[in-house]
């Protein structure tokens, strides 16, 4: 909402400078910024038309003579609307208009011009651009115009929160600031008639269907109102606050609007066909066209003005095209009524129409300004318009506003405020905010003003006191820490050692939008969860696997530069397991792929590409780091992968490796190049291995003995499981079986691989002996010999 | 020492020299010469492996005259191979120390969860718990237990993607709020972090996801200087102690009364919303059956995005979510 600061100054003295007021209206909850800073335009000054004559080599373009207090300057000008003896904003030679447009000595069509006529537009006061903007004859040719701006056009935008209807208003801004600087706040000044005779009652009628709708609807006709153009002050004042001038009729409902913050609506009389005005539901009505000449559906949730018969306006938030007032209009019916916040509320977002009335309607409005929005409307009808009221007005109230007494005790507000406020000030406060009081022993007896409808129980009365006392007042505590003894702070804690360690083995952490596309997160033959109203259709479902989220950060990559790529994701997949809340799935995984080289090329080394190793690398280092075995993989089926392996620890299986199938990638609409190896672990099966309490182990200090036997397998022969099998048999101080070495070479035998075992012995409490080494090699390979298909490779 | 022996090793030095003799030119040849003798397997190991054989008073002069062997060999071979093999470069005197050094893979966590775990030890460790909780959750715990009436105003400060009609994405964290308190008994002195979700044009400054914490402590006895100790401590923490900030007045349905915290930001010349914060609403209290006349408590949340945008001068969102290896790399 925009506010000027000279229609401000109707209601309160305003002493401040533009800044300072928002500074002040902020710190009072309405969030307020400058809209114009117009010292910007300095080198504008104000100019006179001294003559204005057609170009002679242009019809559209004049040629102007324009006097800017020390010269007489000749200026082309393309504004249908220039004349002699205006007085105008003329930016000079050299002078900076808003958008950094610096004017400059031109040659327009064969003549000089030396400056520019301004608009408001280039002013930044509105949008108008058809004409130039046209000042007062009353100011002094030569002096700078800001000051005349400032004076009329200073605004502030305010970012109204929803619970305060009263603020949206001139009024009711500067309530506000009556309130914090204690200054006086001005009535806002009607002249009500208290005729004897009530002849409205003879041509006009008003029902009200369901009082909780409509608790209140007044009105009042006028007669021989001429419609034409606003005067000036009321033109400006609207200006200042964004609002376009109409005419008349329409200004002066839109003035009193802004001024007091109360929605009136001004009907053409002669179009309400049957002189009674109805409030109701919609029943048989079908639809309405609306002043911004849209036709619209209606259902049943909207309430509807009708002349008896058919609708003429949505109640509160719009009027209809064909009872709205034209330029032929003589007789008018004004109404000033209260519709209920929620009827409004639904049938305004039903529509998908928010209008400034119904904004205000919906917040609540103040059912006792009604009568005073009436009365404004009808004197400024009266006095601009040239409107003779018909004496009476119609005030249909079936729903009384009944106000409520809330008790403030002095307890609860010192231990809100942590510190104590005197009477005095809560006094001053509450008469501030038009809360009418009783001061008792122990609270404040209070009863909040109708323009208030978020004033309910005491805490609100308490925040109002602490909002109005300022929050810079109340002390901070220095009691923020506690005694609480928390033994595991964070149950995610573990997440984040799993992140530290997939940063250390070299991954990137990813986050990916949680909303893709239908296609990618049904594409394992998931159930994903759809959106009602997705943003895009891009984001129509949320990620039932982390994976396609991390291939298109690949593709993103590849296609930036980049050559090779570890990265990982930790977070929530979710999947509809059953119908209903209940049957959603919220999964939390942890994903990560290897793409391109593992080691680069470089002066000091060859390249080294990644491969499915390197992921279980990544895997048994992992197991390792939280006191587990390697895990052991076994070969599974699953969509997408050219190869994919269950990971397990412990016969618990973890998730899966695998390497990612092509058609897969393209089927998410990505290109990638080069093979990717990749990993999805779900969280809730790692935790077990993640909370481990790890205890130290005693160092063996004993010397280690290494041996290394040759075997000859069959190609297919696995060494995992060979290492497996020797391990199973605990052979005595045994520690560690590994390959090192395979060899394949026409001497070993065609579809046969040599391969060197490593082994590592360690005794625990002494230096081992050759003999009891020997021993268990012969051993392991009596075993290995009898149980694998496999021969000792002779060393020659 | 046995005749045998020596003559052994005799043989072994002959047959050294003359592989020396045609010292190969391949790099590969010349590691199958050096492993043949010098290898684990290589004739000096199985003259080594004789020791065992021989009686223990031959033996000390039996390995001296292996060593000698081994040493006269390692100097030979050591000789012939530098003619041979283009030194590199760390193994003359000409070493080369303007090469790079070796690259080395360095991973990164992410600044949305760096900026998270920064923000989760200030606050565990003044005595906060942390707590999670659904990122899709019914209407009642995203909004109506929170105070927003179904048909308020209130209701548009949060645009809400919906999943049914009473199901929505999270619109904040504080639907763990509610989860909490209807599962325990106060006090209560917890933060939430998570994913939120709002239906906004995807842009500069706001995209349809972030990460928010929450915070709700609930005990007797809790007052808005309380609050306000909380956050200055917290905002100097992230900050540093020198920030100039302000608890300005505002709204929020679950917390009576509200405000939202700025730091000034002096090279924009400007006041920079951090966090909203409040006392928490005692129709929140009636919702979950804590009596509001014994308890009372504070709420705040704050954008992590928000916050790791000012820490380290992020201008767009959306940065954080493009994934793009060049951002990542920075931190």
């Amino acid at each position: 909402m925009r506010i000027s600061i000279e229609w401000l100054k109707e209601f309160v003295d305003v002493k401040e400078g533009t800044s300072a007021l928002a500074d002040m209206l902020s710190m009072l909850g309405f969030e307020a910024e400058v809209v114009h800073d117009f010292s910007l335009l300095s080198k504008i000054v104000i100019g006179k038309v001294v003559t204005a004559q057609k170009h002679p080599n242009a019809d559209r373009l004049k040629l102007c003579t324009v006097n800017d207090g020390t010269d007489t300057l000749s200026v082309v000008c393309g504004a249908p609307n220039v004349d002699a003896g205006q007085t105008i904003a003329f930016a000079r030679v050299g002078a900076v208009l808003p958008g950094d447009f610096v004017i400059s000595k031109a040659k327009i069509r064969g003549q000089e011009s030396r400056g520019m006529i301004c608009s408001e537009r280039e002013l930044g006061i509105s949008d108008e651009h058809d004409g130039i903007m046209v000042l007062p004859n009353t100011l002094k040719v030569g002096r700078p115009i800001h000051p005349h701006l400032d004076k009329m056009y200073s605004s502030l935008e305010i970012d109204l929160t929803p619970n305060r209807p009263d603020g949206f208003s001139h009024y009711g801004i500067a309530r506000e600031i009556a309130l914090k600087t204690r200054r006086k706040l001005n009535d806002i000044s009607v002249k009500t008639s208290n005729a004897k005779s009530k002849n409205i009652h003879k041509i006009a009628k008003v029902t009200i269907d369901d009082a909780k709708d409509c608790p209140r609807y007044m009105g009042a006709v006028l007669n021989n109102v001429t419609v034409g153009p606003s005067p000036d002050w009321m033109v400006d004042r609207l200006k200042a606050a964004g609002q376009r001038s109409i005419n008349n009729l329409v200004d002066i409902s839109n003035y009193v609007l802004l001024e007091m913050g109360h929605p009136t609506h001004i009907f053409d009389y002669d179009k309400i066909s049957s002189n009674t005005i109805t409030i109701r539901r919609v029943k048989n009505d079908k639809t309405i066209t609306t002043l911004d000449e849209e036709k619209r559906k209606l259902s049943k949730q909207q309430l509807l003005i009708t002349d008896g018969k058919k609708p003429i306006a949505l109640a509160g938030i719009m009027g209809g095209l064909e009872s709205a007032v034209q330029d032929k209009t003589t007789t008018v019916f004004v109404e000033s009524a209260y519709f209920d916040p929620v009827a409004i509320r639904k049938g305004s977002k039903e529509l998908g129409l928010l209008t400034e009335a119904s904004r205000r309607f919906e917040r609540g409005a103040d059912v006792h300004a009604a009568e005073t929005a009436l009365w404004r409307v009808i004197n400024l009808l009266q006095e601009f318009a040239g409107g003779e009221l018909v004496p009476g007005i119609i005030d249909e109230y079936p729903g009384k506003f009944k106000s409520i007494n809330i008790s403030m005790r002095r307890s609860e507000l010192d231990l809100f405020a942590g510190c104590a406020i005197s009477d005095k000030e809560v006094k001053i406060i509450l008469d501030g905010l038009e809360i009418k009081f009783e001061k008792k022993k122990e609270y404040w007896k209070c009863t909040p003003p109708s323009f208030r409808p978020d004033l309910e129980r005491e805490a609100d009365v308490i925040e109002e006191i602490i909002r109005v006392y300022g929050y810079d007042n109340i002390p901070s505590s220095t009691k923020y820490a506690s005694s609480y003894v928390v033994d595991h702070p964070d149950p995610e804690q573990p997440l984040e050692d799993l992140r530290n360690l997939f940063s250390a083995f070299g991954y990137q952490e990813c986050q990916s939008n949680t909303l893709q596309s239908k296609q990618w997160t049904t594409i394992h033959g998931k159930k994903s969860i759809p959106m009602m109203n997705p943003l895009t259709e891009h984001m129509t479902h949320m990620r039932t696997d982390l994976l396609p989220g991390l291939l298109e950060a690949v593709d993103f990559n590849i296609k930036n530069g980049s050559t090779d790529l570890y990265l990982f994701e930790l977070g929530n997949v979710f999947i509809q397991q059953k119908k209903g809340l209940s049957g959603i799935k919220e999964i939390p995984m942890i994903c990560g792929l290897v793409y391109g080289d593992r080691v680069s090329l470089s002066a000091h080394e060859q390249a080294k590409p990644t491969s499915l190793f390197t992921i279980m690398g990544h895997m048994d280092r992992l197991c390792k780091s939280f006191g587990e075995n390697a895990p052991t993989y076994e070969l599974v089926e699953a969509q997408g992968y050219q190869k994919a392996f269950a990971v397990s620890v412990e016969k618990e299986e973890l998730g899966m490796v695998g390497t990612i199938d092509n058609t897969f990638v393209e089927n998410l609409g990505l290109e990638i190049d080069n093979t990717i190896h990749c990993f999805s672990l779900e969280i809730n099966k790692l935790m077990p291995l993640l909370r481990h309490k790890q205890l130290f182990a005693p160092i063996n200090v004993y010397p280690i003995v290494e041996r290394d036997i040759d075997f000859v397998f069959p190609e297919q022969a696995e060494t995992g499981v060979v290492s497996q099998k020797i391990l199973q048999q605990n052979f005595p101080n045994l520690t560690e079986v590994f390959p090192i070495d395979i060899f394949r070479h026409k001497s070993v035998g065609d579809e046969q691989k040599s391969v060197t075992f490593h082994f590592r012995f360690q005794h625990p409490d002494k230096t081992l002996e050759d003999k009891e080494v020997s021993s268990v090699i012969n051993k392991i390979k009596r075993l290995v010999l009898s149980e694998f298909d496999a021969k000792l490779r002779s060393s020659n | 020492m046995t005749n045998s022996l020596k003559e052994t090793i005799e043989a072994v030095r002959k047959s050294f020299l003359t592989a020396l003799d045609s010292f190969p030119s391949d790099t590969h040849e010349i590691e199958v010469l050096k492993s043949s003798y010098f290898g684990r397997k290589g004739e000096l190991a199985k003259l080594y492996a004789q020791m065992g054989s021989i009686s223990h008073e031959d033996r000390p002069n039996a390995g001296k005259a292996i060593n000698a062997l081994k040493e006269e060999c390692s100097r030979l071979f050591e000789e012939q191979e530098k003619k041979y093999i283009t030194p590199d470069s760390t193994q003359t005197d000409q070493l080369d120390y303007t090469l790079p050094g070796e690259a080395q893979r360095l991973g990164s966590k992410h600044p949305i969860s760096k900026t998270l775990q920064e923000v989760k030890d200030i606050f565990t460790s003044v005595g906060f718990h942390i707590a999670y909780g659904p990122e899709v959750d019914d209407d009642y715990h995203n909004f109506t237990a929170l105070n927003f009436p179904e048909h308020h105003p209130a209701r548009d400060m949060q645009d809400t993607f919906f999943v049914q009609k009473d199901v929505v994405l999270r619109t904040h964290t504080s639907n763990v709020q509610i989860h909490l308190m209807e599962n325990s008994e106060p006090p209560l002195r917890y933060i939430v972090p998570g994913r939120v979700y709002r239906n906004e044009a995807i842009s500069f400054k706001s995209y349809c996801l972030f990460h928010q914490v929450e915070a709700l402590v609930v005990d007797k006895n809790i007052s808005f200087g309380d609050l306000k100790g909380t956050l200055e401590y917290f905002v100097k923490r992230v900050f540093g102690s020198s920030v100039t900030m302000r608890f300005r007045p505002s709204f929020f349905p679950f917390t009576e009364p509200s405000a939202e915290v700025d730091i000034w930001d002096e090279k924009r010349g400007q006041w920079l919303e951090i966090l909203g914060c409040g006392m928490v609403d005692p129709a929140v209290f009636e919702n979950v059956g804590y009596d509001p006349k014994v308890w009372h408590g504070y709420a705040f949340g704050l954008g992590i995005e928000r916050i790791a945008m000012l820490k380290y001068g992020i201008s767009d969102i959306r940065l954080f979510f493009q994934n793009d290896k060049r951002f990542l790399d920075q931190f």
